[in-house]
């Protein structure tokens, strides 16, 4: 019971942590699109 | 007489604990200031919930009491925890993260302590057979979330019995954040890696349409992507949208201070009220308490690691440290790492990197939860 729990466990271990980290690649890769659309520039009001 | 005598008639010794501990989260709240918004709503929630008969639950005509109807309107339908979303995305300025974006990776790596934890809570049913199940597992671990709201969102749906130890856990541990991580950085960490400088062009300030469309972008493809995690998600962006828009200060303003301060009151209070003696005074409170403590040494374990992993890779390396600031205790764990750092080396400033990673773990723990919700609804 507990070793099938485990098991279960681990399996949901490794796709929280693989899902965590790909959807946050997909948000570095949206970022990196927009910063190229609007690139930062020096403040133009100063 | 025995009308007059019935709150003595109907007291036990487990509701005298019980009002100690509210007591003592009070205590904490005004003398230590740990987290006292929530800490003292929810010590004053549990006090009145632990009085003889519990009025606030149920009077003795059997109407529903005050708490429990704001449980019922707030908590069961995960109302409060978006509300405060939208609120905490209001004050969350994404400008750190959007100039450095490989932030977001130790946002990641930072959840590690969520399904660590998960995975702790599992084994102890090895010693307690029965103790918890696998969605309670998945409850306790995201006290490794650290970060209240998603604790009772994903706990409201996982584990009813235990939201008020899963709340009391993720605020008071998140408000011993100085305490537990400087050890936990320094045990994995050399000297020479804690004195790392960081340079980055911080000077360049983020364009609107960039800040505009970030929320909205990341909204989207979390409804394509984890769309179990759209409310907690989308209430976020939508507070940051507001705040970032330029046209609604005044919702930007009342986000940020009269939804924020009346909604954490009532959430603080409601918690408490969870707090009874039979869901609290239990062994697996306990173990919820210390999984819950260790979820935050796992977090801040696995940003380090993961950054000192990173470094094998890179000429020119990151300071570490910013690996703990991964976790979502924001700003309290960026500025841990920035005061570290600096003490290290007083011309070393990392707390822009550090506020970068620190918001990238607030969109972390929330993806984390989402995931959970996914996988065991």
């Amino acid at each position: 019971m507990v070793g099938e729990m485990l098991l279960q466990g681990l399996k949901y271990m490794g796709i929280g942590v693989g899902v965590v980290f790909s959807v946050l690649a997909v948000f570095f890769v949206v970022i990196k699109i927009l910063v190229r659309i609007w690139p930062p520039r020096e403040d133009t009001k100063q | 007489m025995e009308a007059l005598l019935k709150g003595f008639a109907n007291f036990s010794w487990q509701q005298a604990v019980m009002i100690v501990i509210g007591l003592a989260l009070i205590i904490l709240a005004i003398k230590k200031e740990y987290e006292p918004m929530l800490l003292l709503p929810i010590g004053f929630g549990c006090l009145l919930t632990n009085l003889p008969l519990a009025a606030v639950l149920a009077n003795s005509l059997g109407e529903t009491g005050f708490l429990k109807v704001l449980f019922n309107a707030g908590i069961v339908t995960e109302l409060f925890p978006l509300l405060i979303f939208i609120a905490i995305g209001a004050m969350i300025d994404f400008s750190p993260l959007l100039k450095q974006p490989v932030m977001l990776f130790f946002g990641a790596a930072a959840q590690f302590g969520i399904f660590a934890a998960m995975m702790l809570a599992i084994c102890a049913n090895a010693v307690f057979p029965g103790i918890f199940s696998l969605r309670e597992a998945a409850a306790i671990g995201i006290i490794g979330a650290a970060d209240g709201p998603t604790t009772i969102f994903v706990g409201n749906l996982f584990a009813k019995d235990y939201l008020g130890a899963l709340s009391v856990a993720a605020y008071s541990y998140m408000a011993l954040v100085p305490i537990i991580q400087p050890p936990v950085i320094r045990a994995l960490t050399t000297k020479k890696e804690r004195r790392i400088v960081m340079e980055s062009d911080f000077g360049k300030p983020i364009p609107k349409p960039v800040l505009v469309a970030f929320p909205i972008i990341i909204t989207i493809v979390v409804g394509f992507i984890a769309p179990d995690g759209v409310p907690l998600v989308g209430a976020l962006m939508f507070g940051n949208l507001i705040r970032e828009c330029g046209v609604l200060k005044r919702l930007s303003e009342s986000a940020q201070n009269e939804l924020a301060n009346l909604v954490t009151l009532l959430l603080g209070i409601t918690i408490g009220s969870t707090m009874t003696a039979s869901t609290f005074l239990r062994w697996d409170t306990l173990m919820i308490l210390v999984i819950g403590f260790l979820a935050f040494v796992f977090d801040t374990a696995g940003g380090v690691l993961f950054a000192k992993f990173i470094n094998l890779f890179l000429k020119k390396k990151i300071n570490p440290m910013i690996g703990a600031a991964g976790i979502s205790a924001f700003p309290m764990s960026a500025r841990i790492v920035h005061k570290m750092a600096q003490k290290e080396n007083p011309s070393n400033f990392l707390l822009m990197p550090a506020i970068g990673a620190n918001v990238s773990g607030q969109i972390g723990s929330i993806i984390a939860g989402a995931v959970l919700i996914s996988l065991l609804v």
